[in-house]
């Protein structure tokens, strides 16, 4: 008899804290958060914890399966590419490359688009009109397309890659940007400022930019996902980052030809992709519903 | 209506002029633009044919002269020739885009047949497991890169399983042989599109299902049935169908991808080639010919939802 009662109730605390931590996994973003503290850190601290050099090539043992295979080696956990080069290495950091990606073209995306959206909002008229205009037309482009025929005539270069998605980023920031600061523009404490003399340039850096900083946030982290897809794709056709470094998408194509008897060349780049955008779409969902519940429509 | 109409095609003519600036602005980047069509000793273009394309793309006149020379040419429908196998660029865009349109017509059945009703199906049983499927593949589907999942689909149902052909469409076989061959690369390319348009569709019927006169259709007594597909589907219907415009682009730029990946004829396909064989004059003519798609596919698209929803055409 005590026995049983002794297993309920450790089966009761036991079904509590599970309960308590399906509370806490639904209530804050564990697992994004997770898996990109693990991409940051793996991205930062690359040639500490990557167990080879991405490029180091070893013939003998090319295309050797992940470890727990019967022929796979200890030494490479998720096997070797087709020059033998170690995949967990190569994912690693490939990790480097795709947070290269994001810093730079996000970045310099972000900052030029939220600084023309500002100036769009704030100024008005003819400036307005012009950079909204040029925001649509730039949004119906086909960036891969460009990109295409940019590779060909200026040849395959990391600042090339950036240089594209960084022109291909700012343009939602201007019509997001544009459309709080309308609305934000209209306040009385705007209007207070104008009254205590502050002039346009302060207004804008002290009273209007605070304002849309939730928003600069929240679009950049739902953008961010869609970059590196197109990074990934870029790379993938072979127009992207070149060759030797290790880029995720780059080394999807490079198993392409060895899909059928090494799937793991393709597989774990492949996969590494989708757990980093799936964390920062959810990552980007979740904060939309905290900072800014009106973006929803996104 | 008509000025919206004016006013959308504008764009896209503005948009369509902005293409061919960006793109010869590309090409006029690199030095001599004439290596871009003849490499020295390259594909043996004679000094006559050499002197003879220099004369036709005015390379000794200003830059603005260039342009407008090139866009005049442009819009005689005059491509130029490959410099593989020296054939009117139009002339090839012409056979290829068939292609292209059947994978975007299968991958855009795929999408909305897919994800519409999980769309709705996850805002009517909100907080239930068929909700939390449809928000788990809206949020998977949209990370999946297209060339993966295509990838990962030709290993497991063409290699393992062997239920699918992985490889290319065969132009002569009959048309319902070809949808065999069309399953695989549709649902790759349609994969992602299918995400965006599940997550659309469930947030605009779950506004739509919490408004006024769907309460009082409740009240009323109407059938949950009708409720959810008459008064409150075709309601919800318009932001999803406004978006896809968008949507669209996108996805005929994934279409470049899954044409490579499923060794597929058509244009995206064309324009990697064109790239791998450095023919310059077949690429700029393939990326012109796909951006105009787009732009046509959009404008079509923009148009016929303004049609749909007469608040579009005042914004």
């Amino acid at each position: 008899m005590e026995e049983t009662v002794g297993i309920s109730r450790r089966f009761g605390v036991f079904r509590m804290s599970a309960r308590e931590g399906l509370h806490i996994l639904r209530r804050w973003p564990v697992v994004p958060v997770v898996i990109l503290t693990t991409f940051v850190v793996a991205g930062i601290f690359a040639p500490l914890i990557a167990p080879h050099s991405p490029y180091e090539q070893n013939l003998e043992a090319s295309r050797t399966p992940p470890a727990w295979y019967a022929k796979g080696s200890a030494k490479y956990l998720l096997g070797t590419d087709y020059v033998g080069r170690d995949v967990l290495s190569r994912l690693i950091h490939g990790a480097r490359v795709s947070m290269l990606v994001m810093a730079i073209s996000m970045g310099s995306g972000l900052l030029v688009g939220s600084t023309l959206g500002v100036i769009a909002g704030y100024c008005g008229g003819w400036s307005e009109e012009i950079l909204m205009r040029l925001a649509d037309v730039w949004w119906s482009l086909p960036f891969l397309l460009v990109a295409l025929v940019a590779a060909v005539v200026l040849g395959q270069s990391f600042g090339l890659v950036l240089g594209i998605l960084a022109l291909s980023a700012w343009s939602a920031f201007v019509r997001n940007v544009r459309a709080e600061v309308l609305s934000l523009k209209t306040r009385d404490y705007v209007a207070l400022a104008h009254v205590a003399g502050a002039s346009h340039v302060r207004t804008m850096l002290r009273h209007i930019v605070p304002g849309v900083t939730n928003t600069i946030v929240v679009i950049a982290t739902l953008q961010v996902g869609g970059l590196i897809l197109a990074e990934a794709s870029l790379s993938f056709l072979g127009v992207g980052i070149p060759a030797p470094r290790p880029a995720w998408g780059l080394m999807v194509a490079e198993g392409r030809d060895y899909l059928v008897d090494s799937w793991w060349i393709p597989f774990f780049p492949g996969l590494a992709i989708f757990l980093v955008v799936m964390s920062l779409n959810f990552l980007g969902d979740w904060l939309r519903d905290r900072l800014d519940p009106r973006l929803r429509q996104l | 209506m008509q000025g919206f109409i004016v006013r959308r095609l504008f764009t896209a003519m503005v948009a369509a002029l902005a293409a061919t600036m960006v793109v010869f602005g590309i090409s006029r980047l690199a030095g001599d633009p004439l290596l871009l069509y003849a490499k020295p000793g390259g594909y043996g273009k004679s000094p006559e044919q050499t002197a003879a394309l220099k004369n036709k793309l005015g390379l000794d006149r200003p830059l603005v002269v260039q342009y407008v020379i090139w866009l005049r040419n442009l819009g005689r429908g005059d491509f130029g020739r490959s410099l593989l196998d020296d054939r009117q660029v139009a002339q090839v865009l012409r056979e290829r885009t068939s292609a292209t349109l059947k994978l975007a017509l299968g991958a855009w059945v795929f999408a909305t047949v897919v994800g519409v009703p999980l769309g709705v199906l996850s805002a009517v049983k909100r907080a239930t497991v068929p909700d939390y499927l449809g928000r788990g593949f809206a949020l998977f589907g949209q990370a999946l890169p297209a060339f993966w999942i295509g990838m990962m689909a030709i290993l497991v149902f063409a290699v393992k399983l062997h239920l699918l052909p992985s490889a290319t469409l065969p132009s002569d076989a009959p048309l319902l042989n070809q949808i065999k061959y069309l399953i695989l690369p549709a649902i790759a390319a349609g994969w992602g599109p299918a995400a965006g348009l599940t997550r659309l569709t469930r947030s605009a019927m779950l506004e739509t299902l919490d408004s006024e006169f769907i309460k009082f259709a409740r009240c009323k007594g109407v059938s949950s049935w009708k409720v959810v597909w008459k008064h409150a589907f075709r309601n919800a219907l318009i932001p999803p169908l406004t978006m896809s415009a968008l949507m669209l682009a996108g996805f005929l730029n994934g279409v470049v991808v899954v044409e490579v990946v499923f060794a597929w004829p058509g244009i995206g396909r064309l324009a990697l080639d064109a790239v791998w064989n450095n023919d310059f004059p077949l690429l700029t003519g393939t990326v012109l010919g796909f951006a105009g798609l787009i732009l046509i596919v959009t404008f079509l698209a923009d148009v016929a939802y303004a049609y749909i929803d007469p608040r579009i055409r005042y914004r």
